[in-house]
């Protein structure tokens, strides 16, 4: 599974499975399955809120050129 | 008061409190009376506890000051003209109306020049400074631009931040120090562009960060403007509506922390929010990082407990299969082993009812048999004695038919004896024992012996003849 999703999508994917996994019948294999991608949505989320790539230095950079 | 001249010397002077003297006596013989003036008060400056009123006045154009004057109600006749502002505008006096005031005009030698208001005429609410706000407003609107800012589709966490700012106020502090000091440890990226935010000054410098923020606003999650303190009168270049539209049409949220509490002016009207204080536009932004953590832990925690309920009532499901297989096969084994002793119970009795019917059975044959040979013995014995019996009497009668034919062959034996025969004078001739019947069995000077019936006697053998036979 690809790591660079925005984050956007990740919550929203992962709040598809979470209502799918509140709502719908699962089995036991689509549940392992499901709840191990959640697990990867959650921690892009989580560390989306404590972690920014973003640089002063090369913002300026491209405004002044 | 006569001009003064600078030609002549030594210079003649006054000292203040005769000049300030002189001033407020012109003043006083020229402004007898009391006049109706216009004015916008810029600041209300009420102070509850003395109850007197010391109102900025100000006029405008175009939200630049012309005028500004201070005016003073004093506590007695405030609750008056504040009672009777009310009582028609429904809104108390306050920051950036425009009313229309009785006054009369004072100079103090020490307090310098001022209005005393002595009466208000409360139809004139809408100021100056309101007639451009909602000028500036009708035309936002009229362009369709007014809800712009609003309407845009900010990201879920506002983390990347452009600051519009001056970085020595304290606005810009405590709002910086709120961001990157937050308990959560949650991570925002700040850029100050700083900008002059008070004064004429503010639209061109605002428009100018903004277009800078614009070129690298793919960087960017939100915009922020705060200000910390100032007074009201430096605020009115936020009416304007060249910057309001600025604001407006900008591509990122823009959120307002400008301090300016008692009358939203146009940029905070447009803007995405107006959070008034820069601690509150902070404090806004945190929370959007806890409405999306919230949303992750919910997210967490409904799919533990889904997972534990599906996972138990699974393994309650398989319990209960694994429980109703064991009673089942219990079940079977305990049948199968009842028919099993049933069976081998059956099977013996069977058995053994079978052996002793075949017992009786073959005690009935052996009986039977018995019996049936003692008959056959019986009649055997009866048909043997019966042969005998015909037997005894077909060899007696036999013996008595043939005796007579015996003594007439016995005769007839005795006639054919060697003795009468030799009597007869035929003789026996032996060759070594043997009888000679056959004189090719002799040679010439054999010794034979003859037998005759008074004695025998040898000769030799001269000659040989040889019968045809």
């Amino acid at each position: 599974m690809k790591k660079d999703i925005p984050y956007t999508e990740a919550i929203e994917e992962l709040e598809k499975i979470v209502s799918s996994i509140e709502n719908e019948d699962i089995n036991v294999d689509d549940l392992s399955r499901k709840v191990k991608r959640a697990a990867e949505l959650i921690n892009i989320c989580k560390d989306k809120l404590h972690n920014t790539e973003e640089e002063v230095n090369s913002i300026l950079k491209e405004i002044n050129n | 008061m006569s001009e003064v001249s600078e030609k002549q010397s030594p210079k003649k002077y006054y000292s203040l409190l005769e000049l300030t003297r002189s001033i407020e006596s012109v003043i006083k013989k020229t402004y007898t009376s009391s006049y109706w003036v216009k004015a916008e008060i810029a600041k209300l400056n009420f102070y509850p506890k003395s109850g007197h009123c010391y109102p900025d006045l100000v006029e405008k154009e175009k939200g630049v000051v012309l005028a500004q004057i201070r005016a003073t109600i004093w506590a007695g006749q405030f609750n008056d003209i504040n009672h009777k502002f009310v009582s028609i505008t429904n809104e108390p006096l306050s920051d950036g109306m425009t009313v229309l005031v009785r006054t009369t005009i004072s100079f103090h030698a020490v307090y310098g020049l001022g209005l005393h208001i002595i009466d208000i005429e409360p139809s004139f609410t809408l100021g100056e400074m309101a007639k451009e706000k909602l000028l500036s407003i009708e035309r936002l609107k009229k362009e369709n631009i007014f809800t712009k800012n609003k309407q845009l589709q900010p990201a879920l966490i506002m983390q990347r931040i452009a600051i519009i700012s001056v970085e020595t106020s304290k606005g810009y502090h405590d709002f910086t120090k709120i961001i990157s000091e937050n308990a959560w440890g949650y991570c925002f990226f700040q850029m100050l562009f700083p900008a002059i935010l008070q004064g004429k000054s503010v639209i061109n410098s605002i428009t100018q960060q903004l277009n800078r923020i614009k070129i690298a606003q793919k960087h960017f999650d939100v915009v922020v403007i705060i200000r910390g303190g100032g007074g009201d009168i430096g605020l009115s270049s936020y009416d304007n509506f060249k910057l309001a539209k600025a604001v407006a049409l900008f591509p990122l949220p823009i959120i307002t922390g400008i301090g300016h509490a008692t009358n939203e002016t146009v940029v905070e009207l447009v803007a995405f929010k107006n959070k008034i204080t820069p601690t509150d536009v902070g404090y806004y932004l945190i929370q959007k990082f806890h409405n999306f953590s919230v949303r992750i832990q919910n997210a967490q925690s409904i799919l533990i407990n889904k997972s534990k309920q599906i996972s138990n009532s699974e393994r309650l499901k398989l319990e209960n299969i694994s429980s109703i297989f064991k009673n089942n096969t219990d079940n079977l084994i305990y049948r199968n082993r009842l028919n099993l002793v049933k069976s081998s119970f059956d099977f013996r009795h069977i058995a053994l009812s079978y052996i002793k019917m075949k017992k009786i059975k073959f005690e009935d044959i052996l009986l039977r048999f018995s019996q049936e040979s003692k008959q056959l013995i019986l009649l055997q014995e009866k048909q043997l004695h019966e042969f005998e019996n015909r037997l005894t009497t077909s060899v007696k009668n036999f013996t008595r038919s043939n005796n007579i034919q015996v003594s007439t062959l016995s005769d007839k034996l005795h006639l054919l004896e060697p003795k009468y025969i030799l009597k007869r004078g035929y003789s026996i001739t032996t060759h070594n024992g043997k009888i000679v019947t056959n004189p090719k069995s002799l040679q010439d000077n054999d010794i034979v012996e003859t037998q005759t019936y008074k004695g025998r006697f040898k000769s030799k053998v001269q000659s040989i003849e040889k019968s045809g036979k």
